[in-house]
């Protein structure tokens, strides 16, 4: 494989780790501040993105922009009803059964999306994306291209999780969360309204997702299925990079999509590839976090007996 | 005079009924019964009832192992679909492909390779901290689902796998009376008994239905077994490691053995469905094998309480059996078919929130109920009692 | 660190992995054996209960028809009694239910009643009428009673055979009753040679079992001695625990400290120190909870070998006779009381899987045995009234005490005892201590214990070893540590200091 192959192909995966380290930024704030392991991420995303393809579609005189701030609301409303409704009264049931739990929202989710949004099938905001265009550069005496599409996507991802950083480090709301997500007790002592910062936290995790659903689906089928994948790999990068802290999911988000466009790249996993790019991917990623149990920035935990 | 009622014998009934395996056989009966009806010509019973009690009958032995695997050792896995898949698919392979393997054979080929699974799996569990077992899992089985998809010359793709006929009691394929395909002499004779003439002459039992029949006196048989280990040491062993693993350790109990022992038990039975599946339905896809599939098996569990084998079935019955057999003659569920999921997906939050032991607690709660209802109605009826 | 290189106990690798396999293989043999002699006992006992009852049963039936009999031959007076004492019951029921009823109603019409049927509070009695009314039906029941008594008299009466029937009956009945006595002895006598015959086949294939089992035991104690002369490991004799130069580091921080210290057989040894001193990690570190980073653990069990922990697993330990407890209590919720006994019992159960899944004979008869055990260790620790009560919900006392019975289930030698009064009220203490000391007599046990309530350390302890930031501060009797200056700096000291700084 040639170096610029490498670079393309690490180019090529810019878009995709965007979207799905806002999905596992939600799965990680979800999973600190409520210990919820929540498998409706994705779905929840998914209804965002119906939101915006119906507002698109309904209202064509309106801009884009304003579709996607009316499908994050959406998703913010249903995050937020998730936990007020089921997570926060399901504080004295384990882990694995809040994890139950979210199952049984997936399931529901995947049911009512489609019906909700009278089954549409069609291709995402038909033909209203910001820019179907191609983007050609040259550098080092090389050739590359990306889509404007996705990279805006990246860009977006950037700063939206570089707002959130900030925000958990210098605002009132992310010293709450990490208060609760170091001891939820003692946090609620201390006069934190733990209360507040578990919706909002849901909340904002729908609405980071359905950001990285807006991506994914532009300018492919709509499907309930569109978040299977970036829910399924948010919750691995969140396993592989270790569940600990906040920024080591991140991590886990940037090498799984590097090692799906080089497990889907043709000069490196011969002509079938594509046909094997996910299962390729998923061995990989298993294998690592057998390597890794406890995360790659994470720390093994001694037990107390 | 002296008081004999301390030696009455215990009516024999009461007796059995008291025994453990009264449920398994009770159910057993039932579903055989069904069968029977049908062969006997009932209205009533019709051909795609029987496969959906079938189907409820082959998943539900995913759902033993699975009772063992989140009832006593406390582990959840979203693999079970990628383990009943690889079940029916390498069926599917060796039936169609391999016509010379016995159909033993293909039974121990797809459990050998669900001991592997297990093992694999089993060792995964001992690394990777409980709730992000089911992530990995999901994992696992979405590699699965891409070789059911893919791996065209194993599984025919997304076409779906399919076999031409039943792997077993093939004599049964003839149509007309059902023992003249054995073709013995003594048959010609004991065909003119009168009585036994009219017992042939009932209309065919072909291989569906022994097939059909099989499979309930497998279903009774692993609903036994299972219960017996579960009540042995090894299932008390389990619930110790589930319940502290600490203590289950202190007290000379084997993690690894028994994560071991219990992922084997979910692969197992969930390959030998797989095997199941193909033989009675002879059709599979990948689509079979999602997420959902996983969700609904745990659903299932979870509805029977976790612990209880009558109760895994009864929930394998509501999850699985609900729209085969009674909803899909109304025309409303027939058409939004999305409705049966989300009360699926209903329940489980429910009974995750309120009912920890599932339909066993509730049958439990309304035994209460009922109690202290006709209390009350006492109570009003003949005043206190002094 | 020198330690885990120190030679003497890494003689040969292989040759110390023989002679653990050795253990092991003893172990379950020797278990096999006693399972095979308890069920014996309990076979005997069971076939004695069950002919019991198959008599009772016989003679039930056999009594059935004689009773007729005798009901008819009786005098019309007695034959009526005691079919009055038969039905009587069911119609005083019936009586009862009818002037509930109607007691009911008559209150209701007065104003007496509240919505739920209950009587309102503060209301006077019936008025008069409705008293009469009720005591109306009273007689008319009353009536019915001896009406019936009347009818059944009649009934008898015309019933009544002749006297010559009668005594030709009487002759009979007499003779039924010999003939059934006579038929149950023999019955008995039948069946007491069919179950000794049983009974006498089952002990001789124990006992073959058991002979089988002992001979290969006495082949494996022969090998075990042999590799004795290599045996890396040894103690003095009254030592039965030996911790030897232990460290146990956590990343950076050093929780235990180059700690060496000997348990003797038989007593019962305190670990102190303040909070954080790292007693837990000592505990942790002898049961294999955790690897000791340097340093070796040897043990001498019951049957004088020593061992060196260090070299087993986590699981491995209780079958070496060392049990622990927990500092916040872990017992199994989901089992009853009786089987979180049965747990305790783990690694005393010998059968297969297979033999398990079939329920095969060989695991009833070995539930049965280790549940006789479990009762027996109940009754002593006095649980058995709520032995099939799920611990849930039960006072912490009581918790304490189903981790102390788990101990003695499992048969243990060391029992190692993780603040055992922690969270106790007075009285529970007491009956603790009381409990604590009486199976170090009973169970000839070695008892070793963390606890902070220093009246019961110092009440129970024989010796006492106070550590503090994982190194050891001072050993010996109860009375020399409380006067020890260090001790008493790292318990009042600190605190001290810390009070000045609050007042500053």
């Amino acid at each position: 494989m040639s170096l610029q192959d490498f670079l393309q192909t690490i180019l090529n995966s810019l878009p995709m780790i965007g979207r799905y380290a806002l999905v596992t930024m939600g799965i990680v704030l979800i999973f600190r501040t409520t210990a919820t392991t929540n498998f409706a991420q994705g779905l929840i995303a998914t209804f965002g993105t119906f939101a915006i393809t119906w507002a698109a579609l309904q209202w064509t005189g309106l801009s884009l922009w304003l579709c996607l701030l009316l499908g994050m609301a959406v998703a913010f409303v249903l995050g937020m009803l998730v936990d007020v409704a089921l997570i926060r009264r399901a504080r004295h049931i384990t882990p694995s059964g809040k994890q139950m739990i979210t199952m049984g929202v997936m399931m529901i989710l995947v049911n009512v999306t489609p019906v909700a949004f009278n089954n549409l099938i069609i291709y995402n905001t038909q033909g209203r994306s910001f820019s179907q265009g191609i983007l050609q550069f040259d550098m080092l005496g090389m050739r590359f291209n990306i889509t404007e599409m996705g990279l805006l996507g990246f860009a977006m991802a950037v700063v939206l999780l570089g707002v959130t950083f900030a925000a958990l480090k210098y605002t009132k709301w992310g010293l709450g969360v990490r208060a609760t997500a170091a001891n939820e007790t003692v946090a609620q002592m201390l006069g934190v309204n733990t209360r507040v910062i578990t919706a909002f936290s849901w909340a904002l995790a729908g609405a980071l997702a359905t950001v990285g659903g807006f991506f994914t689906g532009a300018g492919a089928p709509l499907s309930v299925t569109l978040m299977g994948n970036a829910q399924v790999f948010g919750f691995l990068a969140c396993v592989l990079g270790g569940f600990g802290s906040f920024p080591a999911p991140i991590l886990g988000a940037v090498i799984i999509p590097l090692v799906y466009n080089f497990a889907g790249n043709t000069s490196i996993m011969g002509p079938n590839a594509g046909m094997w790019q996910n299962a390729m991917t998923f061995l990989a990623v298993l294998l690592l976090i057998l390597i890794f149990p406890n995360g790659i920035l994470g720390k093994k935990l001694i037990k107390k007996v | 005079m002296q008081n004999h009622a301390s030696l009455q014998p215990e009516s024999a009934v009461r007796r059995a009924l008291k025994h453990p395996f009264a449920g398994f056989l009770l159910i057993g009966l039932l579903l055989l019964s069904l069968q029977v009806l049908s062969i006997l010509g009932v209205d009533f019973v019709k051909s795609s009832m029987l496969n959906g009690f079938a189907s409820v009958m082959v998943y539900s032995i995913v759902g033993y192992g699975f009772t063992f695997l989140l009832g006593y050792a406390g582990l959840a896995s979203l693999g079970t679909a990628g383990f009943v898949g690889l079940g029916a698919y390498i069926a599917g392979y060796l039936i169609r492909e391999q016509p010379q393997v016995p159909y033993l054979g293909v039974i121990l080929g797809a459990v050998l390779v669900s001991v592997v699974l297990g093992v694999a799996v089993g060792f995964i569990s001992l690394r990777i901290e409980g709730i992000f077992l089911a992530i990995v899992t999901l994992g696992l089985s979405e590699i699965f689902y891409q070789i059911f998809n893919n791996w065209l010359g194993f599984t025919n793709g997304s076409m779906g796998s399919s076999i031409s006929k039943y792997p077993i009691f093939q004599f049964f394929q003839n149509e007309g009376n059902w023992l003249s395909a054995l073709n013995a002499d003594w048959f010609a004779r004991v065909s003119e008994v009168p009585l036994l003439k009219a017992v042939f002459d009932m209309k065919t039992l072909d291989a569906r239905r022994s097939f059909y029949i099989l499979l309930v006196v497998i279903t009774v048989g692993l609903m036994m077994l299972t219960y017996n280990l579960g009540k042995s040491s090894t299932g008390r062993a389990m619930l110790a490691m589930k319940n502290s693993s600490s203590a289950a350790q202190a007290m000379g109990i084997s993690l690894l053995k028994y994560r071991l022992l219990a992922f084997l038990m979910s692969t197992i039975f969930a390959g030998f469905a797989g095997v199941m599946f193909m033989s009675y339905f002879k059709f599979s896809t990948p689509t079979n094998y999602t997420i959902i599939f996983s969700l609904n098996i745990l659903a299932a569990v979870l509805i029977g309480g976790s612990k209880n084998l009558v109760g895994t079935f009864l929930g394998c019955l509501i999850v699985f059996g609900l729209t085969p057999i009674f909803l899909q003659d109304i025309p409303f569920f027939r058409d939004n078919s999305w409705v049966i999921n989300v009360t699926i997906g209903t329940i489980i939050i429910l009974i995750v929130m309120f009912y920890p032991g599932g339909l066993v607690q509730l049958g439990q709660k309304l035994k209460q109920a009922i109690h202290r209802l006709t209390a009350k109605r006492r109570l009003y009826k003949y005043g206190e009692d002094d | 660190m020198a330690k885990t290189t120190d030679p003497r106990y890494f003689g040969d690798k292989a040759a110390a992995k023989q002679r653990r396999k050795l253990f092991e293989q003893i172990e379950r043999l020797e278990s096999e054996i006693r399972l095979a002699q308890e069920t014996v006992t309990l076979q005997g006992s069971l076939l004695e209960q069950r002919r019991g009852r198959k008599l009772g049963l016989r003679r039930a039936n056999m009594l059935r028809p004689l009773d007729r009999l005798r009901l008819k031959l009786a005098s019309p007076e007695e034959a009526a009694n005691e079919q009055l004492a038969d039905r009587l019951p069911a119609l005083k029921k019936r009586q009862r239910l009818a002037y509930r009823l109607l007691r009911q109603n008559l209150r209701r019409k007065e104003g007496l009643l509240d919505k739920a049927g209950r009587l309102k509070d503060g209301q006077q009695a019936l008025s008069a009428a409705a008293l009469k009314e009720l005591e109306a039906l009273e007689t008319a029941h009353k009536l019915e009673q001896s009406s019936l008594y009347n009818s059944l008299l009649e009934n008898a009466k015309a019933r009544l055979l002749p006297q010559a029937e009668r005594e030709t009956g009487m002759s009979r009945y007499r003779q039924g009753v010999d003939d059934m006595e006579g038929r149950l002895k023999r019955m008995e006598a039948r069946q007491l040679e069919k179950d000794t015959k049983s009974l006498a086949a089952f002990e001789k294939r124990q006992l073959e079992k058991v002979k089988r089992y002992n001979a290969r035991l006495k082949d494996k104690q022969a090998k075990l001695r042999e590799s004795e002369s290599q045996a890396e490991h040894h103690l003095p004799e009254d030592v039965i625990l030996r911790l030897d130069g232990l460290s146990m580091t956590f990343g950076g921080l050093k929780a235990v400290d180059n700690l060496s210290f000997d348990v003797k057989h038989g007593e019962i040894f305190g670990l102190i120190g303040p909070n954080g001193a790292g007693k837990t990690t000592v505990f942790n570190c002898i049961t294999q909870f955790y690897k000791p980073t340097a340093g070796s653990i040897l043990y001498r069990t019951r049957e004088g070998n020593v061992l060196r922990l260090n070299n087993y697993e986590v699981h491995k330990i209780i079958t070496k006779g060392i049990v622990r407890t927990f500092q916040n209590v872990e017992v199994i919720g989901e089992l009853s009381i009786l089987e979180n006994l049965l747990i305790a019992a783990h690694p005393q159960y010998n059968s297969s899987l297979w033999q398990q899944i079939f329920n095969t004979r060989k695991v009833r008869q070995e539930e049965q045995v280790i549940r006789q055990r479990a009762l027996q260790v109940l009754e002593y620790c006095g649980l058995s009234a709520i032995r099939d009560l799920p611990p849930v919900g039960q006072p912490y006392g009581v918790l304490k005490r189903i981790e102390l019975a788990r101990t003695l289930m499992a048969g243990a030698n060391l029992i190692i005892l993780d603040e055992p009064a922690a969270g106790l009220n007075d009285q529970e203490t007491i009956e603790l201590t009381r409990l604590i000391r009486r199976i170090q007599k009973d169970y000839d046990a070695t008892i070793f214990l963390v606890e902070h309530n220093m009246g019961l350390v110092m009440d129970l302890c024989d010796n006492i070893c106070a550590i503090s930031f994982g190194k050891k501060l001072a050993y010996g009797t109860p009375g020399e540590i409380q006067n020890d200056q260090l001790v008493q700096d790292a318990y009042l000291g600190t605190s001290e200091a810390q009070l000045q700084e609050v007042t500053a």
